[in-house]
């Protein structure tokens, strides 16, 4: 009953953000009913920015989404990644030989900037808000840092060396996609199903493991969960070092799977982290829910590609448009999520 | 004095079905009269609350109507019973705990469209008139039950209240506190307030009640005036239970080995005020030591300490020879706990099944949880303890508190314990409930479990200890055997001084 009721919430959430799109499209002089139509129906003309958007939201979205239940806000997906990605790079060019050298490296990187967030939080009391911005800034910088100094790629300088061949995550080849090769000629990368595996992982840890239920009830009740025997501060320290870690890995999928390297002003990673937060409001903070809302995301990125084009949009338009949706999607699926807790309030039976 | 005065309000053929499809009344017939006390008893979920919560306006019955002066009225919501002179006082009193108590009166009456000098001096009439002081600039969360509960009765009088409904209203308070809740009630009729007093306590019924309407299993199975030939404990128990109640208990002989030692005890609370002075005490296997005492005399802090939540300042405690430093050390050394407030206890959002597993999993090193084994565990609660629920998947906190209180004990003692800390486990219960948890207990000390049972309900201390501490200011100041205890040797110790 509860279930199907969430779900009803968010569907009627997507089509008010629709109409949040459609009003700034018509704001704009386009005709809002045909951008929307491109807005939902592009995947098939960009289908690597779907597939790789989705992947990567879905675990900068876990990565959000897992230290919320027990009352944290990682607000540093976006340093998480960085880390993440400049670190399994640096590893891939040490160790080229397979990528899985790389993608252990990410994950740890991430970890460790989630776990000093946790710690400073648990142990220190300061707050984690601050204390994830900051470190996403100093992830900026010094990832800045590496690129142009250490990174750089001799010959095109403003962008870093590229993952060795060996250390790259394997595309499978569209000529094993039959009738699908026509859609996806490059292939399709492997990095989704990664992600959607690490997902159901998360499910499965959450609601299928002792140690899953004792983390839900730390969220949940926490006093309970103390007078039960469980290590509270220690489950909590786990979340957030656990979703730093998944930040670092979506980091890592990116850099080993699809874009091999990054450019000096880091735009191929820039937003993923704080997709996340949106993919983790809108999936009403359930990685069931999480992975389809990165799905949906990853085909509003490829729509605002394509509706440039189609619907003689400009690029900023079509950003202001799928961040119209985002925003009124997360807003009104968070409120009841967050709300509550912001404030406070316990609901009553 | 209920026959010649006026109706307040009438409630006729009232059916309600909840959306998960318990039908939690059927076809109930209710009414008031002015300066009348009209008790509603009956078991945990009996339907007691869901009948006053149609009353309140909080939700809407299935079929039937709710005649108010005369004439039929229609609740869109609390407010309009709230307007019609209808307030409800819950169990777990609904005051923000953070505000004071003005700020909490202020905030209602405004919400009321009462100005803020008119509510002042209507706050400041209903208290002079009743003779109550209230502590008007104290935080919420800062005061007994006791008290608290006389802020909604005031808040609901200054808010023109002539019904009055009081749900449970003693289940949080102590003995003395429950003597002036009665004084109040007693004033209250002298002014022609109805009072609608739900319980399961018959002693209450006795004591209070004008009038008493019989719940079982959302039917009226009896009405009885004070004086009747029905009006007795006996009758109406047996009209409430449908069956006879156990009789007088015997118990187990306990054995030689030492199962529970706390030492030098003493424990302070966040603010450094002393909780537990120096106490010490042992549990022989098979023993059940009742700890007897008026609420807030450092029982909590003493069970928090035991059970490793709390750090003790000086002395320790040792389960089967383990020492405990750690809630998980108490676990793990074969400590069971039986906590005394169910809403600290659940995760109320979560499924039945997940705050069963979780209890019936606390310490234990496992890792899967299948949904097999944890549905196993659902139907034994439902078949080993008469849980009645609907799936495994409601959420916990739409049990009865009977229900509730059932899903928690039922979990520990189906993991097992060799030593367990209850704290008043039959708290809120029903009779039958209560006679089965104390089965449970005294059958657990049969077969060698230790006991520690703390507990403000004198009656079940002495029903059911070996042996009696009696705990005043967070001392131990006496200690009586079996044949030693009543009532009254008891009581004088937990005055304490
Ligand atoms: N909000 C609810 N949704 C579904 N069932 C409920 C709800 N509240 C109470 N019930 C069910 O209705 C029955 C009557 O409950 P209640 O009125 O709380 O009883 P009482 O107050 O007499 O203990 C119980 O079976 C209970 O589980
Ligand atoms: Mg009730």
């Amino acid at each position: 009953m509860a279930a199907s009721r969430e779900l009803l919430l968010t569907l009627a959430s997507i089509l008010v953000g629709l109409a949040a799109g459609a009003l700034v499209l018509a704001a704009g002089g386009a005709d809002p009913l045909k951008g929307i139509y491109v807005l939902l129906t592009s995947f098939t003309y960009y289908p690597e920015i779907l597939l790789v958007g989705a992947s990567i939201t879905m675990l900068t979205g876990l990565a959000f989404a897992i230290p919320l239940r027990v009352g944290f806000f990682n607000i540093g997906g976006e340093g998480q990644l960085y880390a993440g990605a400049i670190v399994s790079l640096m590893v891939s060019l040490v160790a080229p030989y397979t990528p899985f050298p790389g993608l252990l490296a990410g994950f740890t990187a991430g970890a460790i900037l989630g776990f000093i967030a946790g710690f400073l939080r648990v142990r220190l009391g300061v707050n984690e808000v601050l204390s994830t911005i900051m470190l996403n800034w100093a992830i900026y910088w010094t990832s800045t840092y590496l690129v142009i100094d250490v990174l750089a790629d001799p010959i095109y300088p403003h962008l870093t060396r590229q993952v060795p061949e060996a250390a790259r995550i394997p595309w499978i080849p569209s000529s094993l996609l039959g009738p699908l090769s026509e859609v996806l000629p490059g292939g399709v990368p492997i990095i989704p199903f990664i992600s959607i595996a690490v997902a159901l992982a998360a499910w499965a840890a959450m609601y299928l493991t002792v140690p899953g239920l004792r983390y839900r009830f730390v969220g949940a009740n926490e006093y309970a969960a103390l007078s039960r025997g469980v290590n509270v501060d220690y489950v909590k320290l786990a979340s957030m070092t656990v979703a730093g870690g998944l930040s670092g890995l979506a980091g890592a999928l990116l850099i080993l799977g699809y874009s091999y390297r990054v450019d000096t002003g880091l735009s191929g990673l820039a937003g993923y982290g704080f997709e996340g937060i949106g993919a983790a409001l809108i999936g009403r903070n359930h990685p069931l829910g999480i992975i389809a809302a990165s799905v949906f995301l990853g085909e509003l990125a490829a729509g605002s590609e394509r509706i440039q084009v189609e619907a003689n949009v400009p690029a900023e338009l079509a950003e202001v448009v799928s961040g119209a949706i985002i925003f009124v999607l997360a807003a009104l699926s968070g409120l009841k999520y967050v709300a509550p807790r912001l404030l406070g309030v316990k609901s009553e039976g | 004095m209920s026959k010649g005065s006026r109706k307040l309000v009438e409630m006729r053929g009232i059916v309600k079905v909840y959306p998960d499809g318990v039908k939690a009344l059927d076809k109930v017939d209710f009414d008031l009269a002015e300066g009348e006390v009209h008790a509603l008893l009956g078991e945990n979920g009996a339907g007691k609350t869901t009948l006053m919560r149609i009353l309140y306006g909080e939700i809407r019955p299935t079929s039937g109507m709710i005649i108010v002066r005369g004439k039929e009225a229609r609740w869109r919501g609390p407010w309009d019973a709230i307007k019609a002179g209808i307030a409800m006082v819950y169990q777990n009193f609904r005051l923000v705990d953070a505000l004071t108590v003005r700020e909490n009166l202020l905030i209602y009456l405004s919400s009321l469209g009462v100005s803020r000098s008119e509510a002042e001096s209507r706050i400041m009439s209903v208290a002079e008139d009743l003779g109550l002081s209230i502590p008007m600039e104290a935080r919420v969360e800062d005061l007994p039950m006791g008290v608290r509960q006389r802020v909604e009765i005031v808040k609901a009088l200054s808010g023109g209240a002539r019904v009055l409904i009081l749900d449970e209203p003693t289940s949080n308070l102590t003995p003395l506190e429950a003597e002036g809740l009665f004084r109040l009630i007693e004033k209250l009729k002298k002014r022609g307030v109805g009072i609608v007093y739900i319980t399961h306590k018959l002693r209450e019924v006795m004591s209070i009640a004008d009038r008493v309407t019989v719940l079982r299993k959302g039917r009226v199975v009896g009405r009885s005036v004070r004086g009747d030939r029905f009006f007795s404990e006996e009758k109406l128990a047996s009209l409430m239970v449908g069956e006879v109640l156990a009789p007088q208990r015997s118990l187990g002989e306990p054995g030689k080995d030492e199962v529970l030692r706390v030492e030098s005890l003493t424990v302070e609370s966040g603010e450094g005020v002393i909780r537990v002075r120096d106490v010490s005490f042992k549990v022989v296997a098979g023993e059940i030591v009742g700890v007897a005492g008026v609420a807030g005399n450092g029982q909590e802090e003493l069970v928090e300490a035991i059970i490793g939540v709390r750090k003790p300042s000086k002395g320790s405690v040792y389960v089967n020879g383990v020492r405990v430093r750690s809630a998980r050390d108490f676990y793990r050394a074969g400590g069971g706990f039986i906590p005394g407030d169910r809403v600290r206890a659940l995760a109320h959002e979560l499924s039945v099944a997940d705050n069963a597993a979780f209890i019936y999993y606390t310490g234990s090193r496992a890792i899967l949880m299948t949904p097999s084994r944890v549905k196993q565990l659902f139907h034994r609660l439902v078949r080993e303890f008469g849980l009645k629920a609907m799936s495994p998947s409601t959420p916990v906190g739409r049990l009865s508190g009977g229900n509730q209180q059932k899903v928690l004990v039922g979990s520990e003692f189906l993991r097992g314990f060799r030593v367990l800390v209850a704290v008043n486990p039959t708290q809120g219960l029903d009779v039958a409930t209560t006679a089965f948890v104390r089965d449970l207990i005294v059958k657990a000390s049969r077969e060698g479990v230790g006991v520690l049972l703390v507990s403000t309900d004198l009656d079940e201390v002495l029903e059911l200890s070996h042996r009696i501490l009696v705990m005043s200011g967070g001392r131990v100041v006496g200690e009586l055997r079996r044949g030693e205890a009543s009532p009254e040797r008891v009581g004088v110790l937990m005055g304490g001084s």
